[in-house]
């Protein structure tokens, strides 16, 4: 399993497979519900314009560029889950981290995730380090955490 | 045991464990002056400027009170229909703690009341009062039982509190602790 | 100059006004501390 981070993949180039051009890159990274699984890359655009590229059309995550394959389409935003990843709304890297029974435990600094599967495999705080069980729900407020040690140490 | 000022869960965020989203805040801190129970919240919608929130939070959807947030499992914790069940409806009959005057049994002034003392974890009470004497010196805390009488304007002591009165929040769990066991046991 | 004195005065009564507005909205947010169920013991 290769492995990457949010924070060193950040404007790295997407690279249709096909055509050999350069259709964006990572500007940053719509996740599932739970903050535990890569759904789509916001490669373009800003807002309303902003084009994502499925999960499932991403052939390679390489270490220099992000190939898509053949024919993959870019989509437009097309639900609030993705206008709120898009737009910096809900994000990973900088969210308040949240334990379930009502703690603040710093600050999302970077996630680390396979570049296979797009799963998330550990999110760094500025306090430590959060195991994916952990992950319980990312929102525009918080990214909510079952508690563990590993979550508050200093 | 875990204890915070009644008046620290003021603005406090109400955050959905399901979703992540910041539901509402807290506006006002409601308990049972009987049975020392925490009855539960009326809420203000989120932001500066926002008004105030129908719905209701009662004790019972609480999934956790932290020193940063009140956790609950779903939006759907939040009760749209006003309360009326819960005892949050209609507060007219509520009556405002903080500045009671704290009298002891014999009818000295202790002082005023300055913060309601609740434990926190699953299920939340009031567990003490925090004084502050005429004089203006350091505030005190003085455990709730069952002989502690409040009307609203004043708070009566019985004797046998004074006893267990601590000048630090954190000697007061662990007097609130030995204070209630013996009374807990009889019910028992 | 009396166009921009109307202006001014126009624009600091429009600043008052939302000045008083955000306070009152500011205060009506302000929660308490309530201990409810009391109505019985109160009148004894």
């Amino acid at each position: 399993m290769t492995t990457d981070t949010f924070v060193h993949v950040q404007g790295r180039d997407v690279v249709a497979a096909d055509s050999a051009e350069s259709i964006g890159s990572v500007k940053g990274f719509v996740l599932d519900g739970c903050g535990r699984k890569i759904e789509a890359i916001h490669v373009d655009g800003h807002g309303k314009k902003a084009t994502i590229l499925d999960w499932s059309a991403v052939k390679a995550f390489g270490a220099d560029a992000v190939m898509a394959v053949t024919g993959a389409d870019l989509s437009t935003i097309d639900n609030e889950h993705q206008r709120a990843a898009v737009r910096g709304v809900v994000t990973m890297l900088g969210a308040r981290v949240l334990t379930v029974d009502g703690r603040e435990v710093g600050a999302v600094t970077d996630v680390e995730f396979d570049t296979d599967s797009g799963i998330v495999v550990r999110v760094v705080t500025d306090r430590g380090l959060i195991e994916p069980g952990q992950l319980r729900s990312l929102g525009s407020y918080a990214l909510v955490v079952d508690d563990a040690t590993a979550s508050t140490v200093p | 045991m875990n204890l915070m000022r009644a008046r620290d869960l003021m603005g406090l965020p109400v955050v959905s464990i399901a979703s992540g989203e910041d539901v509402a805040e807290v506006r006002d801190v409601v308990y049972d002056g009987e049975a020392h129970r925490l009855v539960g919240f009326t809420l203000n919608k989120r932001g500066m400027f926002a008004g105030r929130l129908k719905a209701v939070l009662t004790a019972g959807s609480v999934a956790a009170i932290g020193p940063d947030a009140v956790m609950i499992d779903t939006e759907s914790a939040i009760d749209d229909s006003d309360g009326q069940a819960s005892g949050l409806g209609d507060l007219g009959a509520a009556r405002q703690v903080i500045g009671n005057r704290v009298l002891s049994a014999d009818g000295s002034n202790l002082g005023e009341v300055v913060a309601v003392i609740l434990s926190t974890g699953s299920e939340p009470r009031a567990v003490g009062y925090e004084l502050q004497p005429p004089d203006r010196s350091n505030t005190s805390f003085v455990p709730i039982s069952a002989q502690i009488a409040l009307s609203g304007e004043n708070l009566v002591v019985p004797a046998e509190a004074t006893a267990f009165v601590r000048n630090d929040l954190a000697g007061f769990g662990a007097a609130v602790a030995s204070y209630r066991s013996p009374e807990l046991e009889k019910n028992q | 100059m009396s166009v921009l004195w109307w202006l001014l005065m126009v624009a600091i009564v429009i600043a008052v006004v939302a000045v008083v507005l955000l306070a009152v909205r500011r205060a009506r947010r302000t929660g308490s501390v309530l201990a409810s169920r009391m109505s019985d013991r109160g009148q004894r």
